[in-house]
């Protein structure tokens, strides 16, 4: 069976366009399934880590899975990133170093996460945009917050799978995670016996609540995240289960898609031009914690 | 009562403060410390990346164990923290006691955001 793949790009329809071709493919009647991407002219990279969460669990179901049809800048792309190293075929070096690398983070992923996250976002890594170092480490710490969220609430073995792209012309950096869990919905459901809609659940999450209950309180990294993505003037993108939820130049905006997703991506885009601080107007006072 | 300087570096045995795990390895140095009669002062030098998932595990949940006036009592002022550490500790500290203080505090955010006649 050949399944066909049009435009993906880091937005609504692009992930709509992932979520048809997981649906296809997971009802593959035969044993063989293709990725078409004959037509496919546009490919944002950082979309290669929900694209590589999809096969994964296609192929996790027992169904032999290739893509065919890639040419010129869409197949380079995939190439450099790593992405098509799950499918046997080489990378290319990417002279213009753009890319941050396609990976599946399976043992250890804090310590290979560690290393992933320096070997891209260190001050003077080859091909990092001209950051602030304000910038640059509340980035890295949006980072690591996405990952602990990924790996405290998503409730899976198959790995988590984290991509990006950065666009020097747009002043622009894209990286997104993505995990095959219950999601948050169920996850919700499953703690607190609460049914909310997939949209719903998204927004809860992201407004500093949590389903930790226990010793240890929760609840802050995806607050501190979307604070963060407000003040840089970026923009954060959610999708779990049926749910697509976005926030971008301080207004929020939900849309419901009509296909689940097992799982959770995030997407966060940020401005690399940014020279704010981040500093409080009023600093701590270390007396003033406890 | 003395007072231990506890440095989150040599207790993980790295910069990288990110992991719940190396944060439930901090709060077992300061619990033993207060169980021992000491005064605590954390010291954050030489943090290269901190998350508040690691700062609920070392300090959060403290506020579940002891009451804040204890706390207050024990724990002395942060050394060698930059303002981004002194910020993320502080938002970590008052999200602990509103978790403590109310946790069905969800409740009332889920009715914000869905309406009460859906709970």
């Amino acid at each position: 069976m050949r399944v066909p793949l049009g435009n993906i790009r880091t937005g609504f329809e692009g992930f709509r366009r992932l979520l048809d071709l997981e649906d296809t493919a997971l009802r593959v009647s035969g044993d063989q399934c293709i990725i078409d991407m004959s037509q496919l002219q546009w490919l944002d990279a950082n979309m290669c880590s929900i694209l590589g969460a999809i096969c994964h669990r296609v192929l996790s179901r027992g169904v032999q899975l290739d893509i065919e049809g890639l040419s010129g800048w869409t197949e380079n792309t995939v190439r450099k990133n790593g992405f098509l190293s799950d499918f046997g075929r080489p990378t290319s070096i990417d002279w213009h170093d753009t890319t941050i690398k396609y990976r599946r983070f399976l043992e250890d992923p804090p310590g290979e996460f560690k290393s992933y996250v320096d070997s891209h976002f260190r001050a003077g890594s080859l091909g990092l945009p001209q950051m602030s170092e304000a910038l640059l480490r509340r980035f890295r710490s949006s980072l690591f917050e996405l990952l602990w969220n990924a790996l405290e609430h998503s409730e899976t073995e198959m790995g988590i799978f984290a991509c990006g792209q950065y666009y020097p012309r747009k002043n622009r950096l894209d990286f997104t995670i993505s995990d095959l869990g219950i999601g948050m919905r169920e996850r919700i459901r499953r703690s607190l016996k609460m049914d909310l809609s997939p949209c719903e659940a998204i927004d809860w999450a992201m407004s500093g609540n949590t389903t930790k209950r226990g010793r240890v309180p929760g609840g802050l990294g995806l607050k501190l995240i979307r604070e963060f993505i407000t003040l840089n003037g970026g923009r954060i993108i959610v999708a779990s289960d049926a749910g697509y939820w976005q926030f971008s130049g301080g207004e929020k905006s939900v849309q419901p898609f009509d296909k689940t997703f097992s799982g959770t991506v995030v997407t966060i885009e940020i401005n690399t031009a940014d020279q704010t601080s981040y500093r409080l107007k009023s600093e701590v006072d270390p007396a003033d914690i406890f | 009562m003395g007072v231990q300087t506890i440095k989150l570096t040599d207790v993980i045995g790295n910069g990288f403060c990110i992991a719940t795990e190396d944060g439930e390895k901090v709060h077992g140095s300061i619990v033993a410390a207060i169980n021992s009669g000491d005064r605590v002062q954390l010291s954050f030098a030489g943090i290269e990346d901190l998350t508040s998932a690691f700062l609920n595990a070392a300090v959060g949940q403290l506020y579940g164990e002891y009451n804040e006036e204890e706390l207050r009592e024990v724990l002395l002022p942060p050394v060698d923290a930059s303002q981004d550490d002194l910020t993320l500790l502080k938002r970590v500290v008052e999200t602990a006691k509103d978790f403590f203080r109310d946790p069905d505090r969800f409740r009332d955010a889920v009715s914000e955001v869905i309406g009460d006649d859906n709970l």
